[in-house]
């Protein structure tokens, strides 16, 4: 059952990129959004 | 889940950005070329992607505007829930239930038997209305959770996920070379220790009880808990003493 929202185990994806510090909204409208 | 940030997010460090990068060198090469289409091309490559944040944050506001017209929404409502979120649900909350479960041992078996019912003794609740499950962390065992669907989480004691979590590399990853992941993440672990990865649902969402560190028997149960990272409880990271570099 391979599928878009099942990533599990799919390659060439990349590294993985971190983000040091993250704030929980990186911008208000995101706050807004979620409310 | 959708969610319409992560949607957009994801756009921003879509594939289809590097094409127009690679089309910005065909471009290149077709100018060199003479092609007729190379206008159009340059064009693509010098768009400016900016754009696409400020539009967003213009339409949730007219979006917002309307719903409080309409007596939908209220906004005093929506402000308490950036505030919950922005600061009362976090990491801080789970290294609280660390911290206890480190000091406590009857709390610990109750963590492990049952962590919705321990979460709930410290009075977290669980927002999603699922079920948490606590997997404990050994010499012998390191745990990872990862939600390979999309970003299951538990959000009443680590907060919402940090980007890294929903992303495609670590989703698709976690569980084809869980020890390439933790490897980027900074944690190199022998080979027999054996790495157990939990995929989170929505019924079910899966939080690591890290390792005590060694040398912090005297600690407080305040200073054990301000020792313990998000990551280390997602399992991405260990629980190191301040002087070792901790990773917050």
């Amino acid at each position: 059952m391979n599928g878009v929202h099942d990533m599990g185990g799919m390659q060439d994806m990349g590294p993985i990129q971190y983000e040091r510090d993250e704030p929980v909204f990186h911008a208000p409208w995101e706050g807004r959004v979620y409310g | 889940m959708f969610l319409l940030s992560d949607y957009l997010k994801g756009r921003e460090d879509h594939p289809m950005n590097t094409t127009i990068n690679r089309r910005g060198l065909l471009a290149a090469a077709a100018t060199a070329a003479g092609a007729a289409a190379t206008p159009d091309i340059a064009h693509a490559d010098a768009h400016d992607h900016k754009e696409i944040p400020s539009d967003v944050a213009l339409r949730v506001k007219s979006l917002e505007s309307l719903l409080v017209e309409k007596g939908l929404v209220d906004p005093s409502a929506l402000d308490a829930l950036v505030d919950t979120f922005e600061h009362k649900l976090g990491p801080r909350n789970g290294a609280r239930m660390v911290a206890r479960a480190w000091i406590d041992p009857s709390y610990k078996q109750r963590l492990l038997a049952d962590g919705s019912a321990a979460l709930a003794e410290l009075g977290y609740g669980s927002a999603q209305g699922a079920d948490v499950l606590v997997v404990e962390n050994t010499a012998q065992v390191h745990n990872l959770v990862v939600c390979t669907l999309c970003s299951c989480y538990p959000w009443a004691v680590l907060g919402l996920p940090p980007v890294w979590y929903k992303s495609a590399p670590y989703r698709s990853r976690a569980v084809i070379d869980p020890r390439g992941v933790l490897r980027e993440f900074g944690l190199e672990l022998p080979q027999d220790v054996e790495v157990r990865v939990w995929d989170s649902t929505a019924e079910l969402r899966y939080l690591v009880l890290p390792e005590r560190p060694t040398g912090s028997e005297q600690l407080s149960e305040e200073a054990l808990a301000a020792l313990v990272t998000r990551d280390a409880m997602i399992g991405v990271a260990k629980v190191a003493l301040p002087q070792k570099g901790a990773r917050l």
